[in-house]
C-alpha cells in the first residue's frame, strides 16, 4: 500500500467517527464563558465593563465560585505556555528585552519600555546588536530564587485577563508602514556592477586539498568538521544502521565496521549501541544522532532518554572509542552533558557539542541537577552558567568543547540561554538563530566564540525577516554576513495553513515577501547592508566565498545575484541571473565554477520538471552565466536539496553523487536512484553511473550514503555496502551489514 | 472561513469574545478529536485533553502573534497535551492493549468496525510513531514541522513514518480493494 493510500484509507475510516456532544462547540463555549466569568471576578485589573464591551461577552451569565477543577486547569495553562516557548521558540511571552528591539511592536504594546533601549529604532528592516547583558548567579540557590520568583510573577501575571486596544487597526497600520518601507528601498541596489577580482581565498580552497584520496562529510565550512551516519579513513568505511526493536517500540542502532580495499569488501565488526550504554534504569533509550573520525579514534554522539523520570531526563552522550585494533574498538572515554543532542562541531582538534536543557522543576530548591545542567554528573558551576534579565521563558543550551587529543574532561562548558537550537559554525565562533514570530518575522542570532577550547559569550543581534538555513550566514575576516527573507504579513498568512495558489497574492504589491543582506562586526553590530531585494521572492539558497557572496530567490525564474562583499560597509550587488527554475545547494566547483543542484521548473505554470543541475561561470561576479545545465528526467525528489551531507561531492575528483527518487524511464516504476556525475567543460555534465537501490531499505532512504575511496565507490544503505569502480555500474562486491 | 475572518476571530477572541474563539475551534474540532482518540485509544482521555487544551488555549491567545498560525498552535497544545497523557499511560503500566484485543473481538458486530481497524493499526504503533501519524494525517503536518515538533530530523520523521505505515498497512489492507 503507497502512503497516500494509507492516507486516505485512515481519512475515510476516521471521518464518521462520532464526535462526543461533550466538545462541541456549544459545549466549549459554555465551559469557557464559565471561566471568564471566574476570571472576572478574581482578577482586580481586568476593567469589567470594557471587557464586555470588546468582547461581547454576556455579562449576565451566570459566574460560579472557582471549583478546583478550574484551578488545576489554569496552572495547567501556564506550564503548557512554558512549555511551548521553551519547546519551540515561537512566542515571546514576556520578552521586555525583544519588545524593544522589535520596532514595530512598540506602537501596538503598551508602553512598558522602561529599559528602552537608545538604539531602538522604526525600520522594520533595521537591526540592532545588543549586549548579551547576562550575569551569573553567586550560588545555585540565588539562582533557584531568581528562577522561582520570575516564574511566580509569570504565573500571577497570566491569570489576568488583558484588554487589548484598537489592535486590529496598529495591526494595518504596520502593515502599511513597512510595505512603503519596501517599495522605496526595492529601487536601489540592482544596477551597480562594478567589476572585481577574484579573491585569493578561492585558490587557496583549491590547492589547499590535501593528499588524501577518499570522500569526507560535505560540511559547510572547510575547516569544520561536521558529524554523520558514515565515515570513511580511506581504508575502512563506518556507518551506523538503525533497525526496529519490535518488542520495545524503540529503534535500534549499529556500528558497523568493513574493510574496503580496491572495491573487495569485507565485514570487520559490528556491535549494538544499546550494550554499551550503561543502563541505570530500562526506560533510558538512546537516538544515536552523528559520528566522528578523528585520527585513531572514532567519537559517537547520541542523546539518552528517559521520559519516565518526572521531569523527563535527555542527556547528550558523547562515546570516544580507539580504533587501533579496528575489529576490537575500545571504548576509552564516555562524557554527558544536560539536555538534548542538538548538534556539534570538530575544529582545530577540539569537540564542541550543544545540547538543549529545557525540562526542568522548580519543585525542590535543593534538588540542584533538576534546574541547573550537568556535565558528567555535577551541576555547572555557576560562574558558567549565564541567564538574562528576563530569565523566564528562556531555553538553556548547553555547550562544551573537549580535545580530542587528550579527551580526559571537557575544557570549557557555558550554559547559555538563547532563543533557538540551530546553530551555524564558523571556524571562531558558534552562532545560534532562532526565528521570532512577531507581526514582522525577525531573527536572533546569538554568538559564541571559540579558540582552542575556550570559549567565550559573546553578544547578540535580532536581524529582521528568517534565515532558511545556516547556509545563510557565513562568517569571514571577523564579519558575519546574513540573507535574510522577510516574509510579508499575509503572505505567510496564508502559507501557513492553506495551500492557495500564490498568483493574486504574488502580484499584489502590497503583499510580498522581500530579501536582505546584513554584514554585522565582531561586536554583531551592523555595519552595512542591502535592502529590497527581490520583492515577491524568497531566498532559497546561498554560499559564500571571501569576500564575494551569492544567493538564489525564486519566483518564476531563478536569480542568482552574486553580491560583493568587500567592504563590510558598502555591499554592493553585481549581478543577477535569471533562469527557470532554482538551486537548493550552492557549491564551489573551482575558483570560475558554481555548482548548484535544485529544480526546474516550467517560467510560465511554475510545474515541476525535475532535478537540474546547473554549472555557472562566475569568472566575473558582475555577469555571472549558466554555463551548463542538466536535467534528470523522471526525477521527483532528493535529500540532496535539504541536507549537505546526503550529497558525495569531490570538485578536485571531478566527481559528485546523491541519492533521488524518479524513474530510469518514462514507463518504469518509481524507485531510488544513486547516480555519480562528473563535469566537462566542453561536454557538460555526465552522469558516469546510475545504481537502483532495492535492498528493501528504500523506507530508510535518508540512510542512503555514497563515498569513494581511490577509484572505487561505495554505495551503503542501511542493510548493505557494495562496490564499484567509479563510472561502472558493475558490482564488485556486496556485503550485508548483519 | 477564509483568512482574513480567522484573523479577525482570533483578535476578537483575544479580547475574551469566547464565541469568535469557538468559531475557529469549530473548524478544527473534528481533527482534533481524532488525533486525540486514536492517540490516546480512549473516548474519555480525548474528551479530557480536549477540553483542557481548549481552556489553555482560549486563556493563552493572547500569546498567539500570527493569528495565521491559530491551527498549527492548537494542535502543538494538544499534541503537548497528550504526550503527557501518554507518558502518564506508560508509568502506569496497566494500561496495557486491552482494548485492542476486545475491540477486535467485537469487530464484526461493531458498526463502526472500519473505525476499529484504524484503532487497531494505531494499536501497532509505538507512542513515538502515533504522535507522528497523528500529526501528520490528523493535524496535517509536513514532516519538517512534524520533525520540529518532536525535535528530531526530518529524516527521522520520513522514517519512523515509513516504519509506522508499513506495519499499520497489514490491518488496513484487508477491506481495501
Amino acid at each position: 500500500m503507497k502512503e497516500q493510500d494509507i492516507i486516505h484509507n485512515i481519512e475515510e475510516k476516521t471521518k464518521d467517527l462520532p464526535i462526543p456532544d461533550s466538545i462541541s462547540p456549544d459545549s466549549m463555549k459554555k465551559m469557557l464563558d464559565e471561566n471568564i466569568e471566574w476570571n472576572k471576578h478574581t482578577s482586580q485589573s481586568t476593567n469589567h465593563t470594557e471587557h464586555s464591551k470588546a468582547s461581547g461577552v454576556n455579562s449576565i451569565s451566570k459566574a460560579p465560585a472557582p471549583s478546583p477543577r478550574f484551578i488545576r486547569r489554569f496552572t495547567a495553562a501556564a506550564c503548557v505556555i512554558l512549555c511551548l516557548v521553551s519547546s519551540f521558540s515561537i512566542f515571546r511571552l514576556r520578552s521586555d528585552q525583544h519588545e524593544d528591539f522589535n520596532s514595530v511592536d512598540t506602537t501596538t504594546s503598551e508602553t512598558d519600555d522602561n529599559t528602552s533601549n537608545s538604539k531602538g529604532n522604526k525600520d522594520p528592516e533595521k537591526e540592532i546588536a545588543y549586549q548579551a547583558n547576562l550575569q551569573s548567579p553567586s550560588s545555585y540557590d540565588d539562582y533557584y530564587d531568581t528562577l522561582k520568583s520570575a516564574y511566580d510573577a509569570y504565573y500571577d501575571s497570566i491569570s489576568d485577563v488583558t484588554t487589548y486596544d484598537n489592535i486590529t487597526g496598529a495591526i494595518e497600520e504596520d502593515a502599511a508602514e513597512s510595505v512603503s518601507d519596501f517599495s522605496e528601498q526595492s529601487g536601489g541596489g540592482f544596477n551597480d556592477r562594478s567589476a572585481i577580482t577574484n579573491s585569493a581565498e578561492m585558490k587557496e580552497s583549491s590547492s589547499a586539498k590535501s593528499e588524501k584520496d577518499y570522500s569526507a562529510t560535505n560540511t559547510q565550512e572547510k575547516n569544520v568538521d561536521e558529524g554523520d551516519i558514515i565515515k570513511t579513513d580511506g581504508t575502512y568505511i563506518y556507518k551506523v544502521i538503525s533497525g526496529f526493536d519490535n518488542a520495545t517500540g524503540y529503534t535500534t542502532y549499529r556500528l558497523t565496521i568493513t574493510k574496503a580495499e580496491n572495491g573487495n569488501l569485507s565485514a570487520v565488526t559490528s556491535f549494538d549501541l544499546d550494550d554499551i550504554i550503561t543502563k541505570k534504569d530500562n526506560d533510558d533509550h538512546i537516538q544515536f544522532h552523528e559520528f566522528y573520525l578523528y585520527n585513531d579514534k572514532l567519537i559517537l554522539m547520541y542523546s539518552k532518554s528517559n521520559y519516565t523520570a518526572v521531569p523527563a531526563k535527555n542527556d547528550s552522550v558523547i562515546v570516544i572509542y580507539d580504533l587501533k585494533d579496528k575489529s576490537k574498538p575500545q571504548k576509552i572515554k564516555t562524557l554527558t552533558q544536560s539536555g538534548w543532542y542538538e548538534s556539534s562541531r570538530i575544529s582545530n582538534g577540539y569537540l564542541y557539542t550543544i545540547s538543549n536543557f529545557s525540562d526542568t522543576s522548580l519543585a525542590d530548591k535543593k534538588e540542584y541537577e533538576k534546574y541547573i545542567p550537568s556535565i558528567n554528573g555535577e551541576t555547572i558551576a555557576c560562574r558558567n552558567i549565564y541567564y538574562p534579565k528576563d530569565v523566564v521563558m528562556q531555553t538553556t543550551y548547553v555547550v562544551t568543547s573537549l580535545n580530542l587529543k587528550n579527551p580526559e574532561d571537557f575544557t570549557d562548558t557555558k550554559a547559555i540561554p538563547t532563543a533557538g537550537g540551530s546553530s551555524y559554525v564558523s571556524d571562531s565562533s558558534i552562532y545560534f538563530y532562532a526565528t521570532i514570530y512577531s507581526d514582522i518575522t525577525k531573527t536572533e542570532i546569538m554568538k559564541l566564540g571559540y579558540e582552542k577550547g575556550k570559549l567565550t559569550v559573546g553578544n547578540s543581534a535580532v536581524v529582521t525577516g528568517y534565515l532558511y538555513d545556516s547556509f545563510a550566514l557565513s562568517e569571514y575576516n571577523g564579519h558575519l554576513r546574513i540573507v535574510a527573507t522577510i516574509p510579508a504579513n499575509n503572505i505567510s498568512l496564508l502559507r501557513s495553513n492553506i495551500d492557495i495558489a500564490s498568483d493574486n497574492t504574488a502580484n499584489n504589491p502590497i503583499v510580498e515577501d522581500v530579501n536582505a543582506l546584513y554584514i554585522l562586526d565582531e561586536k554583531m553590530e551592523l555595519t552595512g547592508k542591502l535592502t529590497g531585494l527581490a520583492p515577491g521572492e524568497q531566498i532559497y539558497s546561498a554560499r559564500f566565498m571571501g569576500d564575494i557572496g551569492y544567493f538564489v530567490t525564486y519566483r518564476n525564474t531563478d536569480p542568482l545575484f552574486s553580491v560583493d562583499l568587500s567592504d563590510p560597509a558598502e555591499p554592493k550587488i553585481l549581478g543577477a541571473l535569471k533562469i527557470p527554475g532554482f538551486s537548493n545547494y550552492l557549491h564551489f566547483y573551482s575558483k570560475d565554477m558554481l555548482l548548484g543542484i535544485g529544480q526546474e521548473t516550467d517560467p510560465n505554470t511554475q510545474e515541476f520538471l525535475g532535478l537540474k543541475l546547473s554549472m555557472f561561470d562566475i569568472s566575473n561576479p558582475s555577469d555571472v552565466k549558466e554555463k551548463d545545465k542538466y536535467i534528470i528526467e523522471n526525477s521527483d525528489f532528493s535529500y540532496a536539496l535539504y541536507n549537505h551531507k546526503a550529497i558525495m561531492i569531490d570538485p578536485e575528483k571531478n566527481i559528485f553523487g546523491f541519492l533521488y527518487y524518479g524513474s530510469k524511464t518514462k514507463d518504469y516504476q518509481y524507485g531510488y536512484y544513486y547516480a555519480t556525475y562528473t563535469y566537462d567543460a566542453k561536454d557538460g555534465f555526465i552522469q558516469t553511473a546510475s545504481y537502483e537501490v532495492n535492498d528493501g531499505s528504500e523506507y530508510e532512504s535518508d540512510a542512503v550514503r555514497g563515498l569513494y575511496i581511490g577509484d572505487y565507490f561505495y554505495l551503503a544503505t542501511n542493510k548493505s555496502i557494495s562496490s564499484y569502480k567509479i563510472g561502472s555500474e558493475n558490482p564488485i562486491a556486496l556485503v550485508y551489514f548483519n | 472561513m477564509n483568512n482574513e475572518e480567522i484573523k479577525a476571530h482570533v483578535l476578537l477572541a483575544r479580547n475574551g469574545d469566547s464565541s469568535s474563539f469557538c468559531k475557529l475551534y469549530e473548524l478544527y474540532y473534528k481533527d482534533m478529536y481524532r488525533f486525540a482518540y486514536y492517540i490516546l485509544g480512549n473516548e474519555q482521555d480525548a474528551e479530557d485533553v480536549i477540553s483542557e487544551t481548549v481552556l489553555d488555549a482560549f486563556t493563552g491567545i493572547k500569546n498567539l502573534k500570527q493569528p495565521s498560525k491559530f491551527k498549527s498552535w492548537i494542535f502543538r497544545i494538544l499534541a503537548i497535551k497528550c504526550k503527557r497523557q501518554q507518558a502518564a499511560y506508560i508509568k502506569d503500566r496497566e494500561h496495557i492493549k486491552q482494548d485492542i484485543t476486545e475491540s477486535n473481538l467485537i469487530k464484526e458486530d461493531c458498526p463502526y468496525a472500519a473505525m476499529l481497524d484504524v484503532q487497531a493499526a494505531f494499536s501497532a504503533l509505538n507512542e513515538t510513531e502515533k504522535m507522528i501519524i497523528s500529526l501528520m494525517v490528523f493535524a496535517g503536518y509536513t514532516s519538517r514541522e512534524t520533525a520540529k515538533i518532536l525535535k528530531s530530523t526530518e529524516g527521522t520523521i520520513r522514517s519512523a513514518k515509513s516504519r509506522a505505515f508499513t506495519k499499520m498497512s497489514h490491518y488496513l489492507k484487508e477491506d481495501f480493494a
